[in-house]
């Protein structure tokens, strides 16, 4: 049981930080911070004898009528600061890879507009969606819309299973299978399609990935989740920082979309501890994220499950 | 006797050396995130002391330890706030994502544990050094390296315990 005990642990370890690389530029902070710390205790030294005389300068001239307000810039330059700071802790940030990612689509009532055309008005139903390397699975729960005046609306359970083999002409893309269970019919069918899964990672710039979208359900999917992407965003000018707020009682960071990313109103939620998504509102579309550690009970969140008594059907994807 | 200001010298050190490094400090602090900083204050002390006796390898790999040996971050780590959901509504059948539920309960034990312990059993365990090795790495005793393990393993074993594994799982996992 000992060797057992230990073996696992050892195990474990490897699972754990076998895939850990130094990010690049580490000896290069680290001799910036160095640098830094040393100019800091000189400057404290020296600073020592000047902080009383530095008070009275202040207090005079804040006292004194007429006195100028601090320059408006300064504010910009907290704000540029603020951003560079998140850029940095989001180059940090832990990998999102061994992260079940939840997201939770409450209820609610979209109107997208292009430009030329009428308001649309759209009924999002409830749904939960999870997602871990190349699984997922959604519920989604349609009373909603039955409600709105969509009465075939169904209440489904889809799940995307293991990928099969990649195709040697085309490597971007990927055949893989999708179970779906109606709830509403007490059907379930299952289907193999493709799916354009990106090799080796999208390129460009945050800016230009998805500048342009109209629509929030499209932008949405669009939307990456990574903190990668969020430093690309930050980086590009595609999100500014709009300061520290509450969501739903836990601290974190809001960031507001420009139209250097894309034409709808955009509002990230990042946590301040992992700078991890929490909740994301693009063009009235709300979307709450939580990530969770890939546990046995979590992954069972991405199987399917039939219910008995259900009938097969032929599945209406393409083969 | 080595310059570590050699801003060459300490690229070169972690394109070699560097991935095992990260990987114990990612072991030391129980993320990516934390163990990045653990290297990078472990790099700054390289830097202060500026000229070092011997191998520098040695003597990151000592700071890094001692750093995470002495508490450098108390505080937990982005992983103890998620959620640990417990296996006690397994499903019912068996299948390899038990393997991956232990593993990592046994890593959330381990970032648990006391700092001193959590460094001896990396060394111990991860690095497979000896008690001596281990002694000499931490600057501290044969015997309180002894110790710490022997209480450090103790205290996962408890708790792993708990965690309601049996042994066929823990024989699979291994």
């Amino acid at each position: 049981m000992n060797g057992d005990f230990e073996e696992l642990l050892r195990d474990s370890m490897e699972w754990f930080a076998g895939t850990a690389r130094v990010p690049s530029g580490l000896a290069g902070l680290a001799r910036r911070q160095h640098r830094r710390r040393r100019l800091a205790a000189r400057a404290a030294i020296a600073a020592g004898t000047a902080v009383a005389s530095a008070a009275v300068v202040i207090a005079v001239t804040g006292g004194a009528a007429g006195a100028p307000r601090p320059p408006a810039r300064a504010g910009g330059a907290v704000q540029a600061q603020t951003a560079a700071y998140i850029v940095r802790r989001a180059e940090r940030a832990v990998s999102t890879r061994n992260l079940i990612l939840e997201i939770s689509t409450p209820e609610q009532v979209v109107i997208s507009q292009q430009p030329g055309k009428r308001p649309v008005t759209s009924f999002i139903p409830r749904s939960v969606q999870w997602g871990y390397h190349y699984q997922s699975r959604t519920e989604v729960f349609a009373a909603y819309l039955r409600r709105h005046g969509r009465p075939g609306a169904a209440n489904t359970d889809t799940e995307d299973g293991p990928l099969g083999k990649s195709l040697a002409s085309s490597p971007s893309l990927h055949r893989f299978t999708e179970t779906m269970v109606n709830y509403s019919d007490r059907t379930w069918s299952r289907g193999r399609q493709l799916t354009g899964l990106a090799g080796g990672g999208s390129a460009g710039t945050a800016c230009e990935l998805i500048d342009g979208m109209t629509d929030p359900r499209a932008a949405g999917e669009a939307f990456f989740t990574s903190p990668s992407y969020i430093r690309s965003a930050l980086a590009c000018g595609g999100l500014s920082v709009a300061g520290r707020v509450r969501v739903d009682g836990a601290a974190a960071i809001k960031l507001t979309g420009t139209r250097r990313l894309m034409r709808l109103p955009l509002t990230v939620y990042v946590s301040p501890a992992t700078y991890l998504l929490i909740r994301v509102v693009i063009g009235g579309l709300r979307q709450d994220y939580r990530w969770l550690a890939p546990t046995a009970s979590n992954l069972a969140m991405l199987k399917v499950r039939i219910p008995p008594g259900f009938r097969r059907v032929r599945s209406q994807d393409p083969p | 006797m080595q310059h570590a200001d050699g801003a060459a010298d300490l690229e070169q050190l972690l394109a070699d050396r560097g991935a095992q490094l990260m990987r114990a400090a990612v072991l030391l602090t129980g993320s990516q995130q934390d163990g990045e900083d653990l290297l990078q204050a472990a790099l700054e002390r390289l830097l202060r002391r500026g000229r070092i006796e011997g191998s520098t390898e040695g003597y990151l790999r000592r700071t890094l330890y001692n750093l995470a040996a002495d508490g450098w971050r108390r505080q937990g780590t982005w992983r103890r706030k998620l959620p640990v959901i417990r296996a006690s509504q397994s499903p019912a059948e068996p299948d390899l994502t038990a393997v991956v539920d232990l593993r990592d309960a046994l890593m959330r034990i381990l970032h648990t544990l006391p700092s001193q312990q959590r460094a001896v059993i990396v060394l111990r365990y991860w690095e497979q050094l000896t008690q001596a090795e281990t002694a000499a790495a931490l600057g501290c005793s044969e015997g309180a390296v002894k110790s710490a393990a022997s209480r450090g393993l103790q205290r996962m074993r408890d708790l792993a315990g708990s965690w309601q594994v049996t042994e066929t799982e823990l024989k699979k996992a291994t």
